[in-house]
């Protein structure tokens, strides 16, 4: 017997929005202390991971370990009927093969309930090593997500380069190139806007835009954003909810992209 | 054949219960009172069952119907401890169906030991024993159960058949619902969530704990909310059971549950009777608790269907009205004024309200035992005095002032648990209290609201001396008071000083004192202070020189005015004054420091209990939530009386501060107060309206004295009060030529604009320039000098005005008129030639050092004398946030206090001595001044002396200076000329008054103050709460938009004490402003509101017919085209 319950729809359907584009199926592992989801891309080049704490929800019981495997794509059909506000109960009955999705507005006033088929889904958890990175990038992520999205308009792949003066992302492409730098701002009056920048040796690595742009579609869930980039080493992008949990993205670099190294 | 009842109706457990909830779309399971009543037989048809019918016997004997209090209120009143309920007893009540027998059992001891755990059905029981257990360890009786509720239940699930059947027991669990649909969640708005918390109640089974379906909110309650914020305050417990269930539960069907509700010790605790602003329970702020209040309510309304009155207004104030009236009608007190007939026979208004209540408080005739005249009462009492000297006294010795459970009955009604527990409910608020609520103790006072001049003064000083302070009091005061040292601070230097000896004794020392401050505090909490009064500063020093010339000549009274920085802060030395006086500002400051602080010295006035509090225009705290209006309530004394000419102004909101001050029970209750009077009244419906006016003149009948001077005595017939004639004459002025060139000029360009702005429907958008422009025309009238004394900044105005002049002269010959105005004009232009010249030229005026400009508006800095503009120096303060501004030029320290004005020369442009002229206005105000004046000299016993208003302090510098030039002109000082107006201080206040109230012969040599025959006062700030009785002679130069204020200044002079006949006289410039005016003061006369004073309820309407009339265009002339002549 598994039971969840999101206070308010919202939550669960920008996790689907930040997800269903990378990955159409996935296995939700659930806990007794939370719900978590690993899962790679088609061409295996980026890695998403979902933490949501037990403790976020207004209701969280696991009674034993399971395992949802679910179409991102249709458990996003079915979250589009909920309202943003109504209230969010998952539960999966002991040996059941169907999840089921409750929706009550505040008012109690309307009540809907879908069942959703779970599938068997074939993965393998990886086990993603707790390194040290070698540049550490916080930012607000409405302005991870225009950079990116200013940036995919010239070209497909972008390079970052931490140095001492700061963050560079460069693009190249047919028509041009360009690049935006971002510098360490403490942001006095709004610290919500504030740029950190830690580095401990200088990086620079080229990623596909593509991935990016994908992966800024987390940027509504918090208002700050992480990345950490390492020589050899994927990309990280994390997006967490404050006392709920994180999303979190893996890129791994383009290599042989040797033109723009010069 | 109870038995069998009993036992049938324990044992329908489900089947009933069907039928009433198909029945009653809500399914709440309530027994009304009401019901059992209108079947006094109480056969118990099945559906009652067994529960209901015990809770039927408590609630008829506890309900609180008028014919069954009689018989209660007694036996409450003797015999509360007495615990008459036997277990036996107690079975009788459940047992029972005959109504005789339930008296015997309904008074039970308040401790009420027994418990009726065998009348509760066995679910409820078990539940019971489960819960003492977990909580207070199965000793305690707590929690309790206070009902069941049946709630119907919408299924979140499908279940397996047969998984949850009826009378299976429920697991409830409470969640907040997040109602604030922002989105991503830990961003929430604190404050909106309190506001908007909900709760879902959420139902799961007993065994796996699934959740499979929530409580429907019934229709006239959020009861899941409700559930869930008094459950999450830990103030009850909820437990259910499926009552009512199909063999399967699919998603979205309904079943019933039956709710259990079992309270907490704290629910009861919760809001403790009888504090009014009292401590609350830790963890909890205003708004929860005022929120978990209203749940109890609900809940209890819900449980019992007699939570507050929400559904029995009509029946609550019949009966408080009854109740309230049956008190006035008794012997003893004052006759009924036939209040409800004179409802029902005039035609009521609304906004007669005010004046209607006034007129229905009036009351001639007292029946109170006469008190002997107190021998220190240096004068004598005049008739009605004497009787409104033996009200206040009988009020304040009235037998009624223990606290009667009739009072109680009206605020608490007394209830019972299913479990017969005894507990007491309020009826409005809906706060619920075990113990038997104290209501405090019934108003010991009064309101004294005699109209102004008659003396409320002496009746308040024959008062404090008929019923003083207890003499053992006093005494116990004095003989405790000399164990210790009269001055605390001396005994501290002492000690210190010896302490710097002798070092081994410090020790010692240290622990005498604080057992001396131990014993000190414990002094102060026990003695009683004297009598407190508290006034608006203004008349400080009047009550002073009152209380000097009643009071005899005694060593023990003594006096001490609790004000400035002289004040006494000992709470042992100000216990000793008979009278100590302060003003509302004082209080307030010392209450707010009270707030910070707990030492005796810092509390002051509040540290002592005073024997008698009396507030002397006590409308001051008509704002119930000013300042002033709370921090008279914390004040402690034996009794309170409220002293005001006008208990009502502007509606019937302004007593209720009055009444909450009071402590008038329950109406001191500001919800009580809303729903039965402020609500009905503005309600608009006349019945409602009549109703909460019948209701609102019977709570007053008792409290309030009010005579005016028409009052007639009752056994003469004639009016109570014989001042001497009032003779008013209105003086009509015919301006010059010149004048009134000039006034026609002004008049016409401004009534053009306002025409254009009436076109444009811009009225309300220019309604500060129109009243600007109807000042400038008013002070036309009076002298054209006025209109020149803006301010500098204004300069262009004059500019205007001097242009304008200038254009008028233009083209004429040089008749009279024609040089007035070129000489006017030519004085404006000198003048602001100099206000230029000064300007440019640096040396003459020196520059602020902040805006290096020549200084506007100057002021200085009481420490180092240093000049500038005043707003600069504010400027520069106000940016200092944290009080060490400095000034600019020295750098010594400053603050908003050190700043003063510099003595401005004159606020005229124009040079007064070279320049002045006298208006025509003027010229005849000197002239009738002489005349008075002379009358005086020569016969100072039926002539007095002269009063000047005017609204303009500008107006009041020219008839002073046209009276020195009097002076001059005839080489003899024959006036002597006192100011009074808003710009004194208090101190020269006092002198000014005093030497206008010496009546020294002109002959004498005495100082020229004491001389001092004229007064020239602006009408705002003399015309309130003084005693101007040496004149007898009053100068109204300018009309004034509301006839009361005028009125109100005439009274000054025609009061009590005056003895010679008054001659008013009111300046009028014929064909004018002014004369429109009158008419306007005449129209408004009928109206009780003071409709030009914008008091936000009249209608734009009437106050545009206003404007139109002063600008004298009819309301269809809007073009203003007439050309009638002005």
């Amino acid at each position: 017997m598994f039971e969840a319950r999101f206070p308010e729809a919202l939550l669960l359907k920008k996790i689907l929005e930040a997800i269903k584009d990378l990955v159409q199926d996935a296995n939700f592992e659930c806990t007794e202390s939370g719900i978590t989801l690993q899962a790679m891309d088609n061409a295996h080049v980026s890695l998403v991971t979902l933490l949501l704490r037990g403790e976020g929800f207004d209701l969280y019981r696991v009674d034993k370990p399971e395992s949802l495997g679910i179409n991102l794509n249709s458990m996003s059909k079915i979250m589009r009927c909920a309202a943003n506000n109504d209230t969010v109960t998952v539960d999966k009955l002991e040996g059941a093969d169907t999840v089921r999705f409750l929706f009550e507005s505040p008012n109690a006033d309307r009540m809907s309930e879908f069942h959703l088929k779970l599938m068997d889904i074939d993965s393998e958890t990886l086990e993603i090593p707790e390194s040290m990175y070698h540049a550490e990038i916080e930012l607000p992520s409405a302005e991870l997500r225009r950079i990116v999205s200013d940036l995919s308009t010239m070209g497909d792949s972008v390079r970052i380069s931490v140095s001492k003066e700061g963050v560079r992302f460069t693009v190249r492409g047919d028509e041009g190139s360009g690049s935006v730098i971002l510098r360490q701002s403490t942001g006095v009056d709004k610290p919500e806007e504030a740029i950190h920048i830690v580095m401990n040796e200088p990086v620079e690595q080229s990623f596909a835009l593509k991935y990016l742009n994908l992966f800024c579609k987390a940027a509504p869930l918090s208002a700050r954003a992480q990345i950490k980039l390492s020589k050899d080493a994927p990309l990280l992008v994390n997006f967490s909810m404050n006392n709920i949990g994180y999303l979190a993205y893996y890129l791994a670099p383009k290599i042989g992209d040797e033109d723009i190294e010069e | 054949m109870d038995r069998m009842q009993t036992q049938i109706g324990n044992r329908h457990a489900s089947t009933p219960f069907q039928s009433q909830v198909g029945a009653a779309s809500s399914a709440r399971k309530r027994y009304r009172g009401g019901e059992a009543q209108r079947r006094p037989n109480s056969q118990a048809s099945h559906e009652t069952g067994a529960k209901s019918r015990q809770q039927h016997a408590a609630e008829r004997a506890y309900s609180p119907s008028a014919t069954s209090w009689e018989a209660k209120t007694g036996r409450l009143s003797d015999g509360v401890g007495s615990s008459r309920r036997t277990p036996a007893v107690g079975r009788e009540v459940f047992d029972s169906p005959t109504p005789e027998s339930e008296p015997a059992s309904s008074c039970a001891s308040p401790q009420d030991p027994v418990e009726d755990m065998d009348s509760l059905e066995p679910w409820i029981q078990k539940q019971l024993v489960a819960l003492r257990a977990e909580h207070g360890g199965g000793t305690t009786r707590w929690p309790k159960y206070l009902g069941s509720i049946l709630v119907p239940v919408r299924a979140t699930a499908t279940l397996e058949p047969m998984a949850v059947t009826s009378g299976a027991e429920l697991v409830l669990k409470v969640s907040p619902i997040m109602s604030n649909g922002t989105g991503s969640l830990g961003r929430h708005n604190r404050n909106r969530q309190r506001q908007r918390l909900r709760f879902a109640v959420r139902v799961c089974t007993a065994e796996h704990g699934r959740e499979f379906g929530r409580l429907e909110p019934l229709e006239a309650l959020d009861l899941p909310t409700c559930l869930g914020a008094l459950q999450s305050a830990n103030l009850i417990i909820a437990r259910a059971r499926a009552v009512d269930c199909p063999l399967h539960i699919r998603f979205a069907c309904v079943f019933i549950a039956e709710v259990a509700i079992f309270a907490a010790k704290s629910m009861f605790s919760f809001a403790a009777p009888g504090e009014r602003s009292g401590r609350r329970p830790a963890g909890f702020d205003a708004d929860q608790e005022d929120a978990l209040t209203h749940w109890i309510a609900q809940l209890f309304h819900s449980l019992t269907g007699s939570g507050t009155d929400t559904n029995e207004t009509t029946a609550l104030s019949s009966d408080t009205i009854t109740h309230t009236k049956a008190r006035i009608e008794a012997p003893g007190e004052r006759g009924s004024a036939s209040v409800t007939k004179c409802l029902r026979t005039e035609a009521f208004r609304p906004e007669d309200a005010v004046q209607w209540i006034l007129a229905a408080a009036e009351n001639v005739h007292v029946d109170a035992p006469p008190v002997p005249v107190p021998p220190l009462l240096a004068s004598t009492l005049r008739p009605y005095q004497q009787s409104a000297l033996n009200w206040m006294v009988a009020r304040e010795r009235a037998p009624s002032h223990t606290p009667s459970s009739d009072d109680t009955q009206q605020t608490w009604r007394e209830q019972r648990l299913p479990d017969g527990t005894r507990y007491f409910q309020h009826r409005v608020s809906g706060r619920v209290s075990l113990q038997p609520p104290m209501t405090s103790p019934a108003v010991a006072g009064g309101i004294l609201a005699d109209e102004m001049g008659l003396g409320k003064t002496v009746e308040a000083i024959s008062l404090m001396l008929a019923n003083p302070r207890p003499p053992q009091e006093q005494t116990r005061l004095d003989r405790q008071a000399a164990l210790f040292t009269k001055h605390p601070e001396r005994v501290t230097t002492e000690s210190h000083r010896e302490n710097e000896s002798d070092t081994k004794a410090g020790g010692r020392r240290a622990a005498n004192a604080a057992a001396a401050a131990q014993t000190r505090r414990s002094l102060v909490d026990s003695c009683c202070g004297g009598t407190l009064i508290v006034c608006p500063m203004s008349i400080l020093s009047q009550w002073c020189a009152e209380l000097n010339t009643h009071v005899a000549d005694d060593a023990d009274f003594i006096v001490h005015i609790y004000y400035a920085n002289d004040r006494e802060t000992d709470p042992l030395v100000l216990a000793r004054f008979q009278v100590v006086i302060t003003t509302y500002g004082t209080l307030y400051s010392t209450w707010k420091s009270t707030q910070q602080t707990e030492s005796a010295e810092a509390r002051g006035l509040y540290a002592l209990r005073w024997h008698r509090l009396i507030l002397d225009e006590a409308h001051v705290i008509k704002n119930p939530s000013s300042g002033c209006s709370r921090a008279v309530l914390d004040l402690r004394s034996r009794y309170r009386w409220a002293l005001t000419g006008t208990p009502l102004q502007n509606n019937l909101e302004d007593i209720y501060p009055l009444l909450r001050f009071l402590a008038v029970e329950p109406w001191s209750d500001a919800s009580l107060w809303k729903r039965y009077i402020a609500r009905p009244f503005e309600s608009g419906q006349a019945a409602k309206m009549q109703a909460a006016l019948s209701l609102l003149s019977s709570i007053l009948q008792p409290l309030m004295l009010r005579r005016t001077k028409r009052t007639l005595d009752e056994h003469t017939g004639a009016p109570i009060l014989e001042l001497p004639a009032k003779q008013t004459e209105v003086v009509y002025v015919d301006l010059s030529a010149a004048e009134r060139q000039l006034y026609d000029a002004v008049y016409k360009a401004s009534r053009a604009r306002f025409s254009t702005f009436l076109a444009d429907n811009q009225i309300t958008f220019y309604l500060t320039t129109v009243f600007e422009m109807l000042m400038r025309i008013r002070q036309l009238c009076d002298h054209p000098l006025l209109i020149m004394s803006c301010p500098a900044r204004d300069l262009h105005i004059l500019q205007d005005v001097q242009k304008f002049m200038q254009r008028l002269t233009e083209g004429r010959g040089s008749d009279q008129a024609t040089t007035y105005l070129e000489t006017l004009a030519g004085q404006l232009q000198q003048s602001l030639h100099d206000e230029r010249s000064i300007e440019s030229s640096t040396n003459t005026k020196p520059l602020c050092p902040i805006c290096l400009e020549s200084i506007d508006d100057a002021v200085a800095l009481r420490n180092c004398a240093h000049v500038f503009c005043r707003d600069c120096i504010l400027t520069l303060l106000l940016s200092n946030r944290h009080g060490n501004a400095q000034c600019p030029v020295c750098r010594k320290g400053c603050s908003f206090a050190d700043v003063m004005s510099t003595p401005r020369r004159s606020r005229f442009r124009v040079d007064l001595e070279r320049g002045f002229f006298l208006s025509t206005k003027l010229a005849r105000l000197v002239n009738d001044l002489v005349e008075a004046v002379q009358a005086f000299e020569r016969d100072p016993v039926r002539h007095g002396k002269c009063v000047v208003f005017s609204q303009w302090t500008g107006m009041l510098d020219l008839i002073e200076r046209a009276l020195q030039a009097w002076n001059h002109e005839h080489a003899r000082t024959l006036f002597q000329v006192g100011r009074l107006d808003g710009t004194l201080s208090q101190s020269r206040r006092t002198a000014v008054l005093e030497a206008f109230a010496t009546m020294n012969p002109s002959t004498s040599a005495a100082t020229a103050t004491g001389r001092m025959n004229v007064l020239l006062a602006s009408l705002r700030a003399g015309g309130v709460g003084l005693n101007l009785t040496a004149a007898s002679s009053v100068f109204l130069v300018d009309p004034w938009w509301n006839p009361y204020v005028e009125e109100q200044a005439m009274d000054r002079v025609h009061r009590m004490g005056q003895t010679r006949t008054v001659q008013i006289r009111r300046y009028i410039v014929r064909d004018s402003v002014e004369e429109r005016m009158l008419l306007l003061q005449d129209k408004k006369r009928s109206m009780v509101e003071d409709a030009l004073g914008s008091s936000g309820t009249e209608n734009q309407s009437s106050r545009l017919a206003d404007l139109l009339l002063l600008f004298s265009l009819d309301a269809g002339g809007a073009t203003g085209s007439r050309s009638k002549r002005l």
